[in-house]
């Protein structure tokens, strides 16, 4: 049943009742995993390898291991086990075991009586490499397949995926304009302001306890135990709450198998906690593709095709990769598409950091490529670049040409909004020189139709327990990484059962306490967390009501949950508060509890690789930039950005308001300022946050977040996500209001004041050259009009 | 924790100036280095990302400066500012008389880090470090400031002009210990400018900044200070650029010759931050724009 | 080296090696955790604490530069109820993973000392020193004004 109570209802609920549950985050009282300090504590430290590719020929640990304090060293021959978060690409260790792929790869690892000990220990473990040849960027990973990074050695190839909807060529042949162009996607971090951390501890009944800043502590669970060949009986993990992690902290890492192993050869509690620099090398950012996009377009503006050819660079492992690579294409076929569809994509290793999911896996990347190209076909068809995503919007209640399921679907709402608070009809095209608006539009997936790894169980589950005395616990698997799922699921409970928000606790985040859930990744948690605590809450009610029926002797359909009470609908006056109720519901029902799950529908296209980007639900984005260009110094500056969010149903207002404007600002981010500056020699030039440069408070645009309701008919009280979907028009709108701005287009990331600059030379000496050519009567050479691409980063 | 040796380290604080500048001497007549710590802004960092070397190696005596009252205050006497080493960029942006007599300090001040950093980094700590990068040495040169320095032996003045000689380098004796910058403060309402072309609008290392003061008559510029990081291996003075604006009316000065001048004054290169390429355009179009503000036809 | 300081407004006393950081001083033996460390290099603000009342890193000051000076953390700000600012963080979605926030809160708290009634941009400068991963800051300066509004409406009390 759909809930049609207005956003300003819920917003009620939520108020200031929010504070009881997030008042620790304001007093400094959250306990986080670097917090946590246990008695006879161990520091561990790794150490990593100074060349990107290198055959490790001995390791030495006596200088180490003679150091006062320094307890234990261990290698990679003490986890010969190889992992991966995808089961068909296992190929990490949690220390490398023949071979170092990329400048800082695990090697070894030293425990110490402390931090810094650990530190000096670190440098004193003695490794003897072979140096290899390297590819440390896409170019010479497809030019030289002779470093043999890939299966078997043979090549660099990671991942390819090559799929066609229709007749691609004919489409184009057929189309009255095509656009060609060539996109560079910069890769970038996560840098999330707490940096991984984890502690292990085995304790004397032979549990192993590991807490770690893991988004996804059931995997965790899994590939520890396969690693450390423990039962999984015998583990426990533990996530305390998250400082961000944006994707970053979403597969397992070397320094959770590092204080496991050490714990255990130890017998003391072991703590890893990763410096500012060694959370680079960690990475799992942001993959660098670069996109060859073709886009057809009829007259009138009806969109024929789309062809892409994109390299992906993976940097030293698979990660995700597999799934990245069809996220590099499976997700643009939302909300407005063409009618054909062909693309490509080879993901090569690298030798350099390993990328992964950041916020928008895998399709930040060609939304930008595509937008772009949007914009560049509305100009050559002299149509409003809204009108002319308006005219290619894919329904609600259907399916994709590439077989998504399509249900609710509020793009249109989102294009009416942000084109009015923009004053878009007003002022696109007609702002004074150097000043412009750009608009994208974006779709994403509400958690994958399917599990990492194979299996029939339940995505996700909640247990509630309700006390007597009217609190009611949520115990949960999913992620608090500050998205804000726990409120979320209080929200939920609260309201189903007429409940304060004061009443309602949250465990959640432990796999010893909590049921399974997959974790906080693909932008699951609302949609099916929530479906599942929604169901356990619903159960409950079920039981208050017939309680309450009982006692008033009415029939249980006229028993209505309000807040604080149930009640007889035809004569509210008549009621019982629900402290009372459930004492009522335990009196006839005994011990009050329920578990709730959630899981996917079959769905999917029915090709290799169409369940990847299936969601049981889609959100919709769009977004209006406004850009100040300065001509003399090429530095560009975002205003304001307007984002208008198709979130299903926003449970809680502010918090997915701030998810909007979060991800707003993060691909701001990415479009203007963010940029791994990695050498030939595969060194990272700058792994701090001097010259990693993430905005500060004045380098970030006006925020305006927009919700839209479409109410979506299988979410938790109509909800879908909204953490990830808002990022992707940004970039391609940041682009697209250059253009307005200035006439140029940057078709590669970032858009910095010396490659801005760069093309408005270019530009202006073009129409010098132009002026020239008109005076001589058109009889000089053509120029070509290809986008400035100057190779060098600034 | 830190990972860094810094615990290792002793710190002391010294009683007096001449107090300090004996214990700097002692030590420096065995050989031993001694650092004075005031705001740490650079000095820790340092220490954080060095490999920890542990118990063997000798470590220099750490001097907390922060407290010391003779290498604090701003004061202003007959035409003359003196701040005082240890003074940091907070107190500086804040003082009354900087505001009002010595804008372009303030406003310098008032970009540089956040804060933060600003309510520890001081003028001492920046001259100690000489980074080309500094923007509160690129003021100081704008001002033709001097650097007031006292060891054992007394104290002497350092004009700007005599104190850098490579990078990173300085006529400052090893046993001399900063005390203050003085700026022979300019008329009231001296055109000046401060404009940095930073990596991001705040906690950023200029890729080029332009510390700029002039003294106008008519159509004359008659007196100008230049100061630019982020250029060359030391704090560029911009001399050849001084020299030709100084020498011609405003309204003879072209903008070819200007860049000329600006790009003959630069050596400027590539890293993490920006390009040599964008360093010299950005050079060439902040110097143009203040000359434009002072009237020149560029 | 035994070195004495006001925190948080009670006198305290502590023996360590000089230049332990502030920071390592706070979370480990002085017992306040609530201030984090982000990145150790002065970059990322989530460490600030007022010193004498202005806003530092600590983890560039050393404990032995706190000999006879006042230190204050988050822990400091709220107790034992919360205040306006702490009140506002929450209402208006100023902390998502909370990690920077008290960094953020002590910069706020610097500012709205000095200026009761500060414009966005203000707002903005005072806390350009914190980053925030998650917000965006657009709740973090709607937070702060509307703190401010709020202490200027209560006579200025914290």
């Amino acid at each position: 049943m759909t809930d049609t109570r207005k956003p300003s209802e819920l917003r009620g609920l939520v108020g200031s009742r929010t504070r009881t549950l997030l008042a620790p985050r304001v007093t400094g009282q959250v306990r986080y995993t670097d917090d946590i300090h246990l008695p006879r504590m161990l520091w561990g430290r790794i150490v990593r390898s100074p060349h990107p590719h290198a055959r490790i020929v001995r390791i030495d640990a006596t200088r180490a291991l003679a150091k006062p304090g320094v307890i234990a060293v261990i290698t990679g021959k003490d986890m010969p086990e190889r992992f991966g978060i995808i089961p068909w690409t296992p190929d990490e260790y949690p220390l490398a075991l023949e071979r170092a792929r990329f400048i800082g790869d695990a090697v070894a690892a030293v425990a110490a009586t402390d931090e810094r000990i650990a530190h000096e220990a670190a440098e004193l473990v003695d490794v003897e490499y072979e140096v290899l040849p390297a590819a440390t960027d896409l170019q010479t990973a497809i030019d030289k397949p002779e470093v043999g990074l890939g299966k078997g050695g043979k090549d660099n190839v990671s991942k390819e995926v090559d799929l066609a909807f229709g007749d691609v060529d004919a489409a184009l042949a057929e189309s009255d304009v095509v656009i060609t162009g060539d996109y560079y996607y910069e890769g970038s971090a996560h840098v999330p302001i707490e940096t991984h951390c984890a502690i292990a501890n085995l304790d004397k009944n032979g549990l192993l306890t590991v807490w770690s800043t893991t988004q996804v502590p059931h995997y965790l669970h899994r590939e520890l135990s396969r690693v450390l060949r423990v039962s999984p009986t015998r583990i426990r993990v533990i996530q305390p709450p998250v400082g961000g992690a944006f994707g970053g902290k979403s597969e397992p890492f070397s320094l959770e198998f590092c204080a496991a192993k050490l714990a255990m050869i130890t017998g003391r509690p072991v703590k890893f906690l990763y410096t500012r620099e060694e959370e680079f090398y960690a990475h799992r950012g942001r993959h660098p593709m670069q996109i060859h996009m073709k886009v057809g377009a009829k007259r009138d503006g009806k969109l024929t095709s789309v062809d892409a050819r994109t390299f992906i660079d993976g940097g030293a492992y698979s990660s995700f990769g597999l799934v990245t690579t069809y996220y590099s294409g499976q997700l643009l076929t939302l909300p407005a598409f063409a009618d054909t569809y062909r693309f490509r994509s080879t993901r090569l290793f690298t030798n350099k950091p390993p990328c992964g999911p950041k916020r928008g896996h895998g399709s930040v990347q060609p939304r930008f490529a595509f937008e772009v190209s949007l914009d560049k076909i509305s100009r050559a068809l002299g149509i409003d670049p809204i009108e002319l995503r308006r005219k290619n919007l894919v329904p609600p209640n259907t399916t994709t040409l590439n077989g998504l399921r399509v249900t609710s679907n509020g793009i249109e709402q989102c294009l009416d909004a942000v084109e009015k608070a923009s004053g878009w009809k007003e002022r696109f095209g007609k702002l004074p020189k150097g000043r412009g608006l750009g608009v994208a539009t974006s779709a994403y997936i509400s958690g994958t139709n399917y599990a990492i790894y194979p299996n029939a169980m339940p995505q996700s589950a909640v247990q509630l327990k309700v006390d007597r005395s009217g609190v009611v616990t949520v115990f949960s698997g999913q992620s608090e990484i500050g998205q804000g799922c726990d409120l979320m699921l209080a929200v939920l409970v609260a309201d189903e059962l007429g409940l304060d928000l004061g009443s309602v606790r949250v465990v959640s985040g432990d796999t010893d306490l909590t049921p399974v859930d997959l974790g906080a990744y693909s932008s699951r948690g609302t949609f099916m967390n929530g479906n599942a605590c929604l169901m356990a809450a619903r159960e409950i009610k079920s039981k208050l009501v017939a309680a309450v029926a009982e006692k008033l002797d009415v029939d249980p359909r006229s028993v209505l949950v309000t807040r604080g009470a149930l009640v007889v609908v035809h004569d509210p006056s008549r009621g019982v508060p629900v402290t009372e109720a459930i004492q009522l519901a335990e009196a006839k029902f005994g011990t009050l509890g329920a578990v709730g799950h959630y899981n996917t529908p079959k769905l999917g296209g029915d090709y290799r690789g169409g369940t990847i980007g299936a969601s049981p639900a889609y959100s919709f984005t769009a977004h209006v930039a406004e850009v100040s260009v300065d001509a003399r110094s090429g530095i560009v500056r975002v205003e304001k950005i307007w984002v208008a969010h198709d979130c299903g149903k926003a449970l809680c207002p502010v918090i997915v308001e701030g998810q909007m404007e979060g991800s707003a600002y993060m691909g701001a981010a990415e479009a203007l300022l963010e940029e791994h500056v990695i050498g030939p020699d595969g060194l990272h030039k700058g792994p701090n946050l001097l010259d990693y440069r993430i905005p500060t408070s004045l380098d970030v645009p006006d925020l305006h977040a927009l919700i839209v309701e479409s109410e979506d008919q299988e979410g938790p009280l109509g909800a879908k996500e909204s953490g990830e979907g808002p990022l992707h028009p940004s970039i391609p709108a940041i682009a697209n209001a250059i253009f307005d701005a200035a006439s140029v287009r940057i078709d590669r990331l970032p858009f910095s004041p010396a490659r801005v600059l760069a093309a408005l030379r270019k530009k202006q000496a073009d129409e010098q050259a132009a002026a020239v050519e008109s005076s001589l009567g058109g009889f000089a050479p053509r120029r070509g009009a290809a986008p400035p691409n100057p190779p060098a980063a600034e | 924790m830190s990972l860094a040796d810094l615990p290792l380290h002793d710190m002391q604080r010294a009683a007096s100036l001449d107090a300090l500048c004996g214990i700097v001497a002692e030590r420096h007549a065995r050989g031993e280095a001694t650092v004075l710590l005031a705001g740490g802004t650079d000095w820790v960092v340092e220490q954080e990302l060095k490999p920890p070397r542990g118990d063997a190696d000798p470590r220099p005596l750490v001097v907390d400066v922060s407290c010391m009252a003779e290498l604090r205050g701003i004061t202003a006497t007959r035409g003359l500012l003196r701040i005082g080493a240890a003074a940091t960029y907070l107190e500086i942006r804040r003082h009354p008389t900087v505001i009002e007599r010595a804008p372009m300090l303030a406003a310098m001040a008032r970009e540089l880090g956040a804060i933060q950093i600003q309510a520890r980094g001081t003028l001492g700590g920046n001259l100690a470090t000489a980074s080309p990068a500094a923007d509160g040495v690129a003021a100081l040169a704008a001002y033709d400031a001097s650097i007031v320095v006292k060891s054992v032996r007394g104290e002497r003045r350092i004009p700007f002009s005599a104190l850098q000689t490579g990078y990173k380098q300085s006529t400052r004796a090893p046993d001399e210990v900063i005390v203050a910058v003085e700026i022979a403060l300019p008329p009231e309402g001296s055109p000046w400018l401060w404009r940095k072309v930073g990596t991001r609008r705040a906690q950023a290392i200029s890729k080029v900044a332009l510390a700029g003061i002039a003294v106008r008559s008519e159509d004359r510029v008659v007196r100008l200070g230049l100061g630019m990081a982020s250029v060359a291996p030391i704090t560029a003075t911009l001399l050849q650029t001084r020299a030709l604006v100084l020498s011609r009316p405003l309204s003879a000065i072209t903008a070819d010759a200007l860049d000329a001048a600006v790009l003959s004054d630069i050596a400027p290169i590539d890293d993490v931050r920006s390009t040599r390429e964008y360093r010299k355009h950005a050079a060439k179009a902040v110097v143009r724009g203040f000359l434009r503000d002072l009237g020149a036809p560029v | 080296m035994k070195i004495t300081l006001t925190l948080n407004g009670l006198s305290r006393e502590v023996d360590l090696p000089p230049l332990v950081r502030l920071l390592d001083a706070l979370r480990g033996p002085l017992g306040l955790p609530g201030t984090k460390e982000g990145c150790g290099e002065g970059e990322c603000g989530s460490c600030t604490v007022l010193l004498d009342g202005e806003p530092v890193n600590a983890c560039l000051v050393s404990i032995g530069q706190c000999e006879g000076r006042a230190v204050t953390t988050v822990e400091g700000l709220s107790a034992p109820h919360l205040g306006p600012l702490a009140r506002c963080f929450v209402d208006h979605g100023g902390a998502q993973c909370g990690i920077c926030t008290p960094g953020m809160l002590i910069s706020a708290e610097a500012l709205l000392a000095r200026r009761p009634d500060p414009s966005d941009e203000e707002i903005r400068e005072a806390i350009a020193g914190n980053l925030c991963r998650c917000t965006g800051y657009q709740r973090i300066v709607d937070s702060i004004r509307e703190a401010a509004r709020e202490r200027r409406e209560a006579g200025g009390a914290a």
